[in-house]
C-alpha cells in the first residue's frame, strides 16, 4: 500500500516513466544557450514551453491505466532541465545558487577524476557541443578563459510516438526557439556537428515479421529491466508486482520487498535515511524536481563482438561449450543476463537458459498487444515473466558461482550482496538491501544510432544516451560509477573495473583490467579470467542538470526564485 | 598494553609547537606553526596514487622496511562544539544562567601529532628504539626540517639517543590500535569467553548478603544476620572489583601477531599476488606438462618463500 500522495501534476513526466517503454520509441535532445545578457528573454522562452511541458499523471496507457483520474496520452512528450550555468543565464539569485550540491555547480566535466573520464573518456575527445561546453565551464578550480558562463543551458527533450508526431513538436520548439533572440539552439552532436542528439529504441522483426522496437542496446543485451519502484511511482495494486526486485528488500525478519522513500529521487520528500535531501531554498523550488544526468556512451561494437569472439574458444574448450553455448555463455557472465534479459541467478547455464526461453516463448507475441487487448491470462504470463526478470537476489548466489560478482548487473544494483550478513550463517541478522538503497538512480533514455548486426563497426555514431535521475548527484550517481562501476573492492574484485562499462586501461604501465569468472566447485570447469579488457564503452560528452517541477519552472520563467 | 598490539607497535606523539616566531630571508616574521606546516606541505607523500606515482620524490618514511603507516597532523586546538545545552527546566533548577557564557577550552599552543603503525618485537622501549633509529639514520635531515620549529628539539636532540628521548617524553597512550591483518577474523573466539565459572563465587557471596539482609529485616535469628550480610557485601564488592581488573587485563593483553603480517611479508605477498595473476591468465588451458613446468619456472623466479627478494619495494603501488 502506497502512503505517499505524489502531486504528479507538478512533477515532470520522465522522473515516473521511462518513455520508450510506453510506446515512444524515439527522442531528440536539444542543448541551449541563454545569452546572460538576455536573461528575460529566457525566462520569457521558459514561460512558453513551460506550459506545454509533460507531467507525470496517470495515464490510460501502461501499468497505471485503471487508476482514477487517468488522462489519455500525448503524442509527443517535452521535458526540460537546466545546468548550473543555465539557472545563472537565467537569473536565479546567488543565495540559491550557492546553495546547490558542489557536483551540479561543477558539472560532469568538473568531475573527471571521480566518473573515470581519462584516456579515450575525456573531454577533448567528447563531440563538438560537449568539448566547447567542457573548455567554457569552472573545472578543477579553473575558470574558463573566455569566462563565458558556460556553453550547455537548456536541455530539451522530446519523445515521440512516430517521426510525424516528432516532427510536429520539433516544428514547434524551433518556433519557440526562433521567437527569442536571447536563447539560441546549440550544434555540434556528434561527428558531424548535428543540432539535435537524436536517439532511438532499436527496432528488429517481430513474431509476424513487421519491424517492432526492442528494448536492448547494440551489444544485444535487453537493458532498464530494474528501473527502481519507489513510494507513490505505481498505483497500490501495479506497486505491489512491480516492487520484487526493484524497491528495497527490508531486513530479517521479513526481508520483503518495499518502495523505496520517493525523497531518493525527488527533492522535498523524506529519503532512506529519513532525511529531507539536503538542497538549495527555497522549497518550493526545488521540491518534486530532483536532479539529472545526461551523458553519452559510445559503443565499441566491432571490438565487443570480436573480443567475445576471441574469448569464446578458450573459454568454451575449459567449460565444455561449443559454439554459440561459449559464446552466449561468456556474454551473460560479463553482463549478468542473458541477451533477453533472463538474469544468470534463474538461469544459471545455456540449456537452462534455453529451457526457460522454451517455456517462455509465448511473451514476445503478448508484449507487443496493447495492454488493453491482453486476455487476463495473457497479463498473468507476462506479469510472471516480469518477475521471472526482476524478482531475485544474490544470497542465492553469495560465492559468485551462477552470477560473477564483477558482473555488470552485481554492480550496478547490489541488491543484497553487500549485505555483512549474508555469510555469517545468521539468516535472523541479514540486513537486506541497506547497504544498497541509498545508491538507485532512475535510468532514462535510449540508444542511438544504427550498427549492423552482421558487419559491426568501432566507428560512427552508435551508443546509449544514458540519461539518469536522482536526488543526489554526488551520493547516487557519482558514487555508483566510481566505486561499482570504475573500482571493483566492494566486490572483491581489487581494482578490476566494471567489464562492460568500465574504463579497462587504468594506467599504460600495467596490464588492462580483467573480469574472472568464478566456477562452480563441483564441477571439472576452472575459472576462467577475461583478460586484457579493451574498452567497450566510451564517454562522448554529457552534463549534470536540474529538473525542475512545475511550480518551479513557473517561478524560473516569472524571475521569481527568492529564499529570502 | 594498547601501544603493542598484534604484533605492531602503534606509536602516538603529540609534539609542542613553538610559540615565538622568526625572521624570514626577506625581513618579515613568522609563526612556527606556519613554517611547519609549509614544510609538511613540502613532505613528498609515498607514490602510492596516480597523483603521486610519478612525483620525483619518494616520501623518507618509505626509506626503513618498519613502517605500515606514518602520518604528521598539525593540532591546532580543540574543538570548540559550542555552548553545552541541556534541558531548559533543569537548566533552570540548577539556576544557570543562559546569558553568561561558559568556559571554552583551548590548548596551550598547537601540536605536531605523528602517528606510525610499525613492525616490532614488543611493546618496549627497545622496540620503540629500533624505530626512532632507523628514522634517524636513513630521513634525519627532513625529521629536523620539521621537528626544528618544536619545543625544545634544537637544544635537546643531537644525535639517534636525543631522538628517541624527545619522541619517548612527547609519546602518549595509544588507547585504540588497529590494523586489519587478522584477513580472517581475530584468534579470540578460540580463547575461553565464559564468565560463569568467575562469576559464580562472587555471585553466590552477593546472594547470601542479599539473604542475610532479608533475613534480618524479617528479624530471623537473634541479630546476627546482619553481620554474615555485611561480611558476605564486603567479601563480593572486594571479589567484584578483583574481578573488574582481572578483565581489564585481561582485555588489555595483547593479541598475537597475524601470520606474516610484518611488512616485508606484506609487501612480498602483493608482489607475489600481481605475478601470480599474471602467471594464471598466461596458463589458462595449458596442458599439465606444461603448467607444471610454468609453475616451476614462476617459482624459481619469484621464490614465494622468501620475503627478502624479489619484492615491491616499499612506498610504490604496483610491483610492476
Amino acid at each position: 500500500m502506497s502512503t505517499t500522495h505524489l502531486d504528479l501534476a507538478d512533477i515532470q513526466g520522465n522522473v515516473v516513466r521511462a518513455y520508450g517503454r510506453f510506446g515512444f520509441p524515439c527522442a531528440r535532445y536539444y542543448f541551449l544557450r541563454v545569452d546572460p545578457a538576455q536573461g528575460a528573454d529566457g525566462r520569457a522562452f521558459v514561460d512558453r514551453v513551460r506550459r506545454r511541458i509533460t507531467t507525470a499523471v496517470r495515464w490510460r496507457q501502461g501499468p497505471n491505466e485503471t487508476a482514477p483520474g487517468a488522462v489519455d496520452a500525448p503524442d509527443a512528450t517535452l521535458n526540460i532541465a537546466f545546468t548550473f550555468y543555465g539557472l545563472l543565464a537565467l537569473g536565479l539569485p546567488t543565495s540559491v545558487l550557492a546553495r546547490m550540491p558542489p557536483e551540479f555547480i561543477e558539472g560532469m566535466p568538473g568531475r573527471t577524476y571521480i566518473l573515470g573520464d581519462a584516456g579515450d573518456n575525456a573531454p577533448e575527445h567528447w563531440d563538438p557541443l560537449w568539448r566547447t561546453n567542457a573548455e567554457k565551464r569552472v573545472s578543477g578550480g579553473q575558470m574558463a578563459a573566455d569566462g563565458e558562463l558556460g556553453h550547455v543551458h537548456i536541455w530539451l527533450a522530446i519523445n515521440a510516438r512516430s517521426m510525424e508526431h516528432m516532427e510536429t513538436a520539433h516544428e514547434a520548439l524551433m518556433a519557440d526557439i526562433a521567437a527569442h533572440p536571447g536563447v539560441s539552439l546549440l550544434s555540434g552532436n556528434g561527428a558531424e556537428g548535428a543540432d539535435y542528439q537524436a536517439a532511438s529504441a532499436i527496432f528488429a522483426p517481430g513474431p509476424d515479421g513487421t519491424l517492432v522496437p526492442t528494448g536492448k542496446e547494440h551489444f544485444g543485451f535487453t537493458d532498464g529491466i530494474g528501473d527502481p519502484v519507489f513510494d507513490g511511482r505505481y498505483e497500490p495494486d501495479v506497486e505491489a508486482r512491480r516492487v520484487k526486485g526493484r524497491g528495497r528488500l527490508t531486513p530479517a525478519p521479513e526481508q520483503r520487498w518495499v518502495p523505496l522513500a520517493a525523497g531518493e529521487f525527488l527533492l522535498g520528500h523524506a529519503d532512506e535515511s529519513q532525511e529531507l535531501p539536503p538542497t538549495a531554498p527555497p522549497w518550493e523550488f526545488t521540491r518534486n524536481g530532483t536532479f539529472m544526468v545526461f551523458r553519452k556512451l559510445h559503443q565499441n561494437v566491432k571490438t565487443f563482438q570480436d573480443y567475445m569472439a576471441g574469448q569464446a574458444g578458450l573459454f568454451g574448450r575449459l567449460w565444455g561449450l561449443e559454439g554459440e553455448a561459449a559464446l552466449a555463455t561468456l556474454k551473460a557472465k560479463f553482463i549478468g543476463r542473458w541477451s533477453d534479459g533472463i538474469p544468470l541467478i534463474a538461469a544459471p547455464t545455456y540449456d537452462d537458459w534455453r529451457r526457460l526461453q522454451h517455456a517462455w516463448q509465448d511473451i514476445p507475441a503478448i508484449a507487443l498487444k496493447p495492454r488493453g487487448e491482453r486476455t487476463p491470462a495473457e497479463q498473468a504470463r507476462k506479469d510472471a515473466y516480469d518477475a521471472l526478470l526482476a524478482d531475485f537476489t544474490f544470497g542465492d548466489d553469495k560465492d559468485g558461482i551462477k552470477c560473477p560478482y564483477g558482473a555488470h548487473l552485481r554492480r550496478v544494483n547490489t541488491r543484497d550482496m553487500l549485505d555483512p550478513e549474508l555469510h555469517s550463517g545468521n539468516p535472523d541478522a541479514r540486513t537486506g538491501s541497506s547497504l544498497n538503497k541509498r545508491r538507485r538512480i532512475l535510468r532514462r533514455g535510449l540508444p542511438y544510432g544504427h550498427v549492423d548486426p552482421d558487419n559491426p563497426t568501432d566507428d560512427g555514431e552508435h551508443g546509449v544516451i544514458f540519461i539518469a535521475l536522482c536526488a543526489s548527484l554526488s551520493r547516487q550517481f557519482e558514487f555508483l560509477q566510481q566505486q561499482w562501476i570504475q573500482y571493483g573492492l566492494d566486490f572483491n574484485t581489487g581494482n578490476d573495473t566494471c567489464p562492460l562499462v568500465g574504463n579497462h586501461r587504468l594506467d599504460d604501465r600495467l596490464p588492462a583490467t580483467k573480469h574472472v569468472i568464478a566456477a562452480d566447485p563441483a564441477g571439472n570447469a576452472p575459472p576462467f579470467i577475461a583478460a586484457d579488457l579493451p574498452s567497450f564503452v566510451t564517454t562522448r560528452g554529457g552534463d549534470y542538470f536540474f529538473l525542475p517541477g512545475i511550480n518551479a519552472l513557473r517561478m524560473i520563467a516569472q524571475g521569481s526564485v527568492d529564499p529570502t | 598494553m594498547p601501544n603493542f598490539d598484534g604484533g605492531h607497535y602503534f606509536l602516538s606523539v603529540l609534539i609542542p609547537i613553538r610559540t615565538d616566531v622568526e625572521q624570514n630571508a626577506a625581513g618579515a616574521w613568522r609563526s612556527h606553526v606556519d613554517l611547519l606546516r609549509e614544510e609538511l606541505a613540502l613532505l613528498p607523500t609515498a607514490q602510492q596514487n596516480r597523483v603521486s606515482r610519478d612525483a620525483e620524490r619518494q616520501s623518507p618514511f618509505a626509506r626503513n622496511t618498519l613502517n605500515h603507516l606514518a602520518r604528521f597532523v598539525v593540532i591546532d586546538d580543540v574543538v570548540f562544539n559550542g555552548r553545552s545545552g541541556g534541558n531548559a527546566l533543569w537548566e533552570r533548577v540548577l539556576g544557570r544562567n543562559p546569558l553568561t557564557p561558559q568556559p571554552v577550552d583551548r590548548l596551550k599552543c598547537s601540536y605536531l601529532f605523528f602517528g606510525a603503525d610499525i613492525d616490532a618485537a614488543s611493546g618496549d622501549d627497545a622496540a620503540l628504539r629500533r624505530y626512532t633509529d632507523a628514522l634517524w639514520e636513513t630521513m634525519q635531515d627532513e625529521l629536523r626540517a620539521v621537528l626544528r620549529h618544536c619545543l625544545g628539539f634544537e637544544a635537546r636532540v643531537r644525535d639517534a639517543a636525543g631522538f628517541f628521548r624527545y619522541i619517548k617524553d612527547c609519546q602518549v597512550e595509544t588507547t585504540m590500535p588497529f590494523n586489519d591483518y587478522w584477513a580472517n577474523g581475530l584468534p579470540v573466539a578460540a580463547a575461553d569467553t565464559r564468565l560463569w565459572p568467575v562469576l559464580l563465587v562472587p555471585g553466590l557471596t552477593a546472594a547470601v548478603a542479599v539473604l542475610g539482609f532479608l533475613l534480618h529485616l524479617f528479624g530471623a535469628g537473634d541479630g546476627g544476620w546482619i553481620w554474615v550480610s555485611l561480611v558476605a557485601l564486603a567479601l563480593a564488592a572486594a571479589m567484584g572489583a578483583g574481578l573488574y581488573h582481572y578483565l581489564v587485563a585481561k582485555a588489555q593483553a595483547p593479541l598475537p601477531r597475524a601470520p606474516d603480517s610484518d611488512l616485508p611479508s606484506v609487501l612480498k605477498a602483493l608482489y607475489l599476488q600481481q605475478h601470480f595473476t599474471d602467471f594464471a591468465i598466461a596458463q589458462q588451458g595449458a596442458d599439465d606438462g606444461a603448467l607444471y613446468a610454468a609453475f616451476r619456472d614462476f617459482v624459481d623466479t619469484h621464490k614465494p618463500g622468501d620475503a627478502s627478494g624479489p619484492t615491491q619495494p616499499p612506498g610504490v603501488i604496483a610491483a610492476r
